[in-house]
């Protein structure tokens, strides 16, 4: 038996449920039963508008760059449906980043940068966390638990 | 303003004020400060004006004049004592800015140093922390 053959049919229907599911996705984020798609589109191009020249915050803050921002733009759309929207920020390192907020403590704070990395803190209470995630067009589910957390 | 020819070392029950010439660095939906206000970049200072022996006038006055310089709106300010730094292990220093070329005179002027250079999350994390224990002030001519 052709395991190769097998092995790579099962990858390719892989593959090809995978990226139905994305774009059922983005098709689902696109349409009217979901507003959050539009508000968030808004506040991501107002951000891009006032941070991409060196220097928006008066500190010398590095410009956000292209790559950043479509990286924000995919982990945007890469959000489950039902997910509170977050508010788009940027740092002066040239990144943006999203943030779930209830209360000064009770934040998660979110950076996505153009060398694919998620760079992450939370105040929960009385317990903090923090770190850095690779981002692979997915958001990591270290970061999915983080937002319920936050609104639990 | 502090004396430049006799600058105390920052205390730690000193207020010290972060000048904010971004509008996204203020949340909108509370009036309170994002934590991106508090990251520091370049290299490894975060610039803050010290309350100490200045009246409400004069911090004012030297937040317009760094906005002027930068050709930018100032938006408010955070205002944190500054032993909301020294938990978090970062240090301050006094660092008066006196016939600077490009920067307008400020004697209140010091440094958060000791940020965690290789580690943006920690970063963050310490931001969060400092903006939560901050107070935005909003300059009188939007308030």
């Amino acid at each position: 038996m052709n395991y190769a053959g097998v092995i790579h049919g099962v990858s390719e229907t892989a593959r090809y449920i995978e990226e139905k599911v994305r774009e059922d996705r983005r098709h689902l984020h696109k349409s009217f039963a979901f507003g959050i798609e539009s508000a968030l589109r808004d506040d991501l191009a107002a951000a891009w508008e006032e941070c991409k020249q060196p220097n928006w915050d008066g500190y010398n803050a590095l410009p956000v760059s292209q790559d950043v921002l479509r990286n924000m733009y995919t982990f945007l759309e890469a959000l489950p449906f039902g997910f509170p929207g977050p508010s788009i920020g940027a740092d002066p390192h040239g990144h943006l980043s999203v943030e779930w907020y209830r209360s000064p403590r009770r934040v998660l704070s979110v950076s996505v940068s153009d060398d694919d990395l998620l760079h992450y803190a939370a105040l929960l209470g009385s317990s903090n966390t923090c770190g850095t995630e690779t981002y692979f067009g997915e958001v990591p589910e270290s970061i999915l638990n983080l937002v319920r957390r936050v609104y639990s | 303003m502090i004396d430049p020819c006799h600058v105390p070392e920052v205390e730690s029950d000193e207020t010290l004020a972060r000048f904010i010439l971004s509008s996204r660095h203020i949340r909108s939906s509370d009036d309170t400060i994002s934590p991106n206000a508090f990251i520091a970049h370049p290299g490894n200072e975060l610039s803050v004006t010290r309350h100490r022996d200045a009246t409400e006038d004069e911090i004012w006055n030297a937040g317009r004049a760094v906005a002027e310089v930068q050709q930018r709106r100032l938006h408010g300010r955070g205002d944190v004592v500054a032993i909301a730094f020294l938990q978090r292990g970062l240090a301050l220093q006094a660092a008066p800015v006196i016939g600077h070329a490009r920067l307008p005179d400020n004697p209140n002027h010091a440094n958060v140093t000791g940020w965690p250079k290789d580690d943006k999350g920690r970063q963050r994390l310490h931001a969060l922390e400092i903006v939560a224990q901050s107070r935005l002030v909003r300059p009188s001519d939007i308030r």
